[in-house]
């Protein structure tokens, strides 16, 4: 070892000395020991709704609004907002339906307020919300459809309707229910029409949507003319007179446009009787 | 020319044999004279024995899980914590809330910690002061705890407003929590 290097680990000794002792007198002596503690999500309260029966008729198949009072359940105490969601299925495109609803819960069918609507159509899913402050409580969901006026059978839709609660932007489970909403048949409605006689006059009344048709006779001269609301058509005073035998007359409703027939009945006059009565 | 050498001892042999002559002297009349003044007296040993330095430890246990389900906007107990001194030394606690078991829960998850007082504390009510704290702080617990003791903590999580919905689809979640003693 050369005089240079013991001078070196001299230095290095002296300075551990110097340095290590204090820290070493000085030092805090610790000890630390870690535990994991487990939770999980919770589950946000489901929303439940009564619609009484799920299926409905509406009155027609130019979109009268069917309004149908339910009633929400909350699946606990918690309060929750509401969240709704529904989807359309339809025998085909040409049917839409909309879905209508408060934009509060809380109010009846009855109760005027802003409907807020989105229409939902066979391939498209639509969601919205409902804000409540307490449930459980009533609401209202209104359905109408626009379709095709010629259905001679009735039309089913089916619309899934489903409602979740929602807390904190977090969603439970939607309680779907599907609604059978049924359009009546337009052309077999016709028949049950109601006829009556005024001063030679015969007026026909149907329930049922018939806009953009026309009466013909059996020989298909136009006889009349119709009002869409009410679909009421009036055979002129003189198509049937005195002279006119007592009988059957036919009696057809033809599509303006397509000047297709849509619905045929009979006009039974009865002179001895006085009376006009219409029969499918 | 070359001197010639002497005959005998060399000088510096007969230099140290006197002085250790001299040595021998004075030890024994030291020796001597504290013979004369002894006390009786009686010495043994023992063989083995040692002496160690102390250790610092800290066993922090779960000793009930509630395993809550929390809820956007709620508060639950998650458990309580047993903390035992098992070193020798009595040590000053704090607490750290080190992490989740997601760091996207990291923002909307608060933890409190509190003594519990009793092992079997409900931890329902959060006391007054304590606030729950994000991952990654501290609690000053201000607690000394002395050797062999065990204390018990409370745990409470606070799930905030705004946790996104990707979080309730976990199936589960933890949180870690270290405690540090300091002497």
């Amino acid at each position: 070892m050369t005089r240079v290097t013991r001078t070196a680990v001299g230095i290095a000794v002296a300075i551990l000395l110097v340095v290590g002792a204090p820290a070493a007198v000085f030092a805090y002596w610790s000890a630390h020991g870690s535990a994991s503690l487990p939770a999980h999500p919770g589950t946000v309260p489901g929303i439940q709704a009564d619609y009484g029966s799920t299926a409905k008729t509406l009155a027609d198949s130019e979109g009268t609004g069917l309004n149908v009072p339910l009633t929400l359940t909350r699946t606990d105490e918690r309060e929750v907002g509401v969240s709704l969601h529904y989807r359309l299925t339809a025998p085909s495109l040409d049917y839409q339906v909309w879905v209508r609803y408060p934009s509060m819960v809380g109010v009846s069918c009855d109760d005027h307020f802003t409907w807020s609507g989105m229409p939902a159509t066979a391939d498209r899913f639509t969601e919205g919300s409902i804000p409540t402050a307490g449930m459980p409580a009533t609401t209202c969901l209104s359905f109408s459809a626009t379709g095709p006026t010629t259905n001679t059978e009735p039309v089913e839709i089916q619309v899934t309707v489903g409602f979740a609660g929602t807390l904190g932007g977090w969603t439970s489970a939607y309680a779907d229910q599907t609604v059978t909403l049924t359009i009546p048949a337009q052309a077999s409605q016709l028949p049950a029409a109601v006829c009556a006689m005024e001063d030679g006059s015969m007026g026909v009344t149907f329930s049922g949507e018939s806009r953009g048709h026309h009466l013909v006779d059996e020989y298909g001269n136009a006889v009349g003319y119709g009002n869409a609301y009410p679909p009421t058509y009036w055979i002129p005073y003189g198509f049937f007179s005195a002279s006119t035998p007592s009988g059957r007359v036919a009696v057809e409703i033809v599509d303006s446009t397509t000047s297709t027939p849509v619905a045929q009945f009979a006009v039974m006059l009865d002179h001895d009787a006085g009376t006009v009565t219409c029969a499918p | 020319v070359t001197r010639p050498k002497r005959a005998g001892r060399p000088r510096h042999s007969i230099l140290a044999a006197v002085t250790a002559v001299a040595a021998l002297l004075v030890v024994g009349g030291v020796v001597a004279s504290a013979v004369s003044m002894a006390y009786w007296n009686r010495e043994e040993s023992l063989t083995g024995l040692q002496i160690q330095t102390g250790t610092a430890g800290l066993q922090v246990t779960v000793h009930r899980s509630d395993d809550p389900a929390l809820l956007p906007g709620t508060t639950a107990p998650l458990g309580v914590l047993a903390v035992e001194n098992t070193g020798d030394a009595a040590l000053a606690l704090s607490a750290v809330f080190d992490a989740t078991s997601s760091s996207s829960l990291d923002p909307w998850v608060g933890l409190a910690l509190w003594p519990a007082g009793t092992p079997d504390a409900s931890c329902d009510a959060q006391p007054d002061g304590v606030d729950a704290i994000f991952v990654g702080n501290s609690w000053h617990l201000a607690t000394t705890l002395d050797r062999g003791e065990t204390l018990y903590l409370c745990a409470s999580a606070t799930l905030y407003f705004g946790a996104g919905q990707s979080l309730q689809d976990m199936p589960s979640w933890s949180f870690d929590v270290t405690v540090k003693g300091i002497q």
